[in-house]
């Protein structure tokens, strides 16, 4: 390689070499280049400052009281994606239960086989009302608006 | 034999539950700023924010514990932004959300010539091409190394690298005359 395709390839390990992202080979060639060149010792020290300068880069927090705020609602949203979670898969054992139970045993239902169809009846219109209404709201989604 | 068994499984709930509150609490920042440097709003940030531990919460049993943490919650941040500024078509550049504030310094004068160098820093780096502009902040302002920013955004190490340098080169040009 010419001392000019040196340099170039030395100059586009800078970035790398910065970081202590190089193999030991590859940072040992670049301290020997870096030795004897000026340009490239410029070059790092400038990468570095602007490194060191984005590093310090403050952006605003957000107050405390938000924060805490998102953690509580965050518990509370994550419970209950597990009560949900739990319901329906209860709720697919008892059905899959009761159709093996019926399709073994056909007869006339009693009353509280009767009353558990009405509440599992209950349970799957609240899920269905609940699905669409989320349906709607993704309609209605306020960044879609934004988009338009 | 069952009780103690739920109860070894109550317990080891609980401290994962514990486990990931701590998380929440050394993370949420980093994840919040994230967002914000994506989307340049501080309001879709925090929605990014929480739907984004929200998210890591539900597979967090199920996580693989072999997969460090950090690269999971900014890949789950970053779907999430990118899937919003789908929606939005553009992100909103010039919030002052955004703005940078540097920490004062001992010498007022010198505080004041680097604010305004900071200042300068953040104005063009958000002139700089999305993808290299991420892959800068998540190196130098979030201090991933390449193979975590690699497995956050889903690049090779190597495109990694070369998107930073590119990043850096130009920045370098655009700054020389006040390093």
């Amino acid at each position: 390689m010419n001392p000019a395709g040196r340099h170039e390839h030395i100059e586009r390990l800078l970035s790398a070499y910065l970081d202590d992202e190089l193999t030991q080979a590859e940072a040992q060639r670049v301290e020997v280049h870096l030795e004897a060149c000026e340009p490239c010792r410029t070059a790092l020290r400038e990468l570095r400052e602007i490194q060191q300068l984005t590093a310090g880069i403050e952006f605003r927090r957000p107050p405390e009281a938000v924060l805490e705020a998102i953690e509580r609602r965050l518990s509370v949203r994550a419970a209950r994606w597990s009560g949900w979670a739990l319901v329906m898969i209860g709720l697919a054992a008892w059905i899959a239960y009761g159709l093996i139970f019926a399709l073994r045993h056909p007869r006339w239902p009693t009353i509280p086989e009767l009353l558990a169809g009405l509440v599992l009846i209950g349970l799957a219109l609240v899920f269905v009302s609940v699905l669409r209404q989320r349906l709607l709201e993704r309609r209605h989604d306020r960044y879609r608006r934004v988009s338009k | 034999m069952a009780a103690i068994e739920a109860a070894i499984v109550g317990v080891d709930l609980k401290q994962q539950e514990a486990e990931f509150a701590d998380l929440f609490q050394q993370h949420r920042l980093r994840a919040y700023h994230y967002a914000l440097q994506m989307l340049g709003n501080s309001d879709d940030a925090l929605d990014v924010m929480q739907e984004a531990f929200l998210r890591l919460h539900r597979h967090w049993r199920r996580r693989d514990p072999s997969r460090p943490f950090l690269p999971w919650m900014y890949s789950v941040v970053r779907n999430l932004a990118i899937d919003l500024l789908r929606k939005r078509s553009t992100r909103r550049e010039c919030e002052l959300e955004a703005a940078p504030e540097t920490a004062p310094a001992a010498n007022p004068e010198t505080d004041s010539a680097r604010r305004q160098l900071s200042a300068r820093l953040w104005s063009e780096i958000q002139r700089l091409p999305a993808p290299q502009r991420e892959v800068l902040l998540l190196r130098d302002w979030h201090g991933l190394s390449y193979a975590d920013i690699a497995s956050a955004t889903g690049l090779s190490v190597t495109t990694v690298n070369s998107r930073l340098h590119d990043a850096r080169t130009r920045l370098r040009e655009r700054l020389r005359r006040y390093l």
